[in-house]
């Protein structure tokens, strides 16, 4: 190896080393500010969910014998609009509302799952960063090896949902 | 005398909407906070239903499968997953462990009690 190449070659592998280190600090800051935010939403998700509960349990003795009155029709509404719905019980519209909090008091879940992932990611990145530079000085191949394999172990996200509607149900 | 469902989570909020669900709708429910756990409780108290989540640490959902349709006492009881995974590939997955159907997360409290009473009643 000639002196020149020699050069080169430390220099590129210098600053591989600075990137793994700067990719790795990072990487771990990240990771630490991801695994704060998983904590305060299962915080959050606890304490709505006891919250939810005392109001089930408070509205299963109110609402028993209330009648919710349809909203009246806006003054500016023609003449000719369908008649407003008839009233419902209270327990109804309370028993629809719980329901549909109870799907959407599933996001801590589903949030924690991709937090979980993205840190997954970062930790991939965070090992490729420093496999390239313990590898510095190795062939195009190795480190062409090195990066499809470290790429193999990402797995895909196990979540892909955008909203928090009902999901898909299916028995066999 | 009300029926039992296993219900296996990791997450402390989905097991506390399962349970507030089931147990609304006259379902004795116990609780596993993974497939470990679960496969130890399964052992001790016979359920009618198994509700499982997949992605959970030290045994995930389709081991947990696995391992209870091993058990003489759970060939033929409904297992349920309940997850965030929803590709076609991982549900195949899931009936080749011996799953009886999959349900993608967030449930439905009305839809995910219509489905456990077409089941056990």
């Amino acid at each position: 190896m000639g002196e020149g190449t020699k050069q080169e070659s430390a220099a590129a592998r210098s600053l591989l080393d600075a990137y793994a280190e700067i990719c790795g600090r990072e990487t771990r800051g990240v990771r630490g500010d991801l695994a704060q935010l998983d904590g305060l939403l299962a915080d959050a998700a606890a304490r709505l969910a006891a919250s939810f509960e005392r109001l089930s349990a408070l509205a299963s003795r109110c609402c028993t014998d209330a009648y919710i009155e349809p909203r009246p029709a806006a003054n500016d509404a023609p003449q000719d609009a369908p008649a407003p719905a008839a009233a419902r019980p209270a327990s109804d519209e309370a028993a629809s509302a719980f329901s549909e909090a109870v799907t959407a008091l599933q996001f801590q879940d589903i949030a924690s799952q991709l937090v979980g992932h993205a840190a997954a990611r970062l930790e991939a990145l965070e090992r490729i960063a420093s496999e390239l530079a313990r590898l510095g000085d190795a062939s195009p191949e190795a480190l062409s090896r090195t990066l499809a394999a470290a790429h193999g172990d990402l797995r895909a996200s196990p979540v892909g949902q955008r909203r928090l509607s009902e999901g898909a149900v299916e028995l066999f | 005398m009300a029926k039992t469902i296993l219900a296996v989570d990791d997450s402390a909020s989905i097991r506390r909407m399962v349970g507030f669900t089931l147990k609304g709708a006259g379902y004795e429910v116990i609780e596993a906070v993974d497939g470990q756990d679960a496969l130890e409780k399964a052992r001790a108290r016979q359920a009618n239903l198994v509700l499982t989540d997949q992605n959970m640490p030290r045994v995930d959902g389709l081991s947990l499968i696995r391992s209870l349709r091993a058990l003489p006492q759970y060939r033929a009881v409904p297992i349920l997953v309940l997850t965030t995974e929803a590709s076609d590939e991982m549900k195949a997955q899931g009936r080749a462990a011996g799953a009886t159907g999959w349900l993608v997360k967030p449930f439905d409290p009305k839809r995910l009690v219509d489905v456990i009473r077409r089941l056990i009643g």
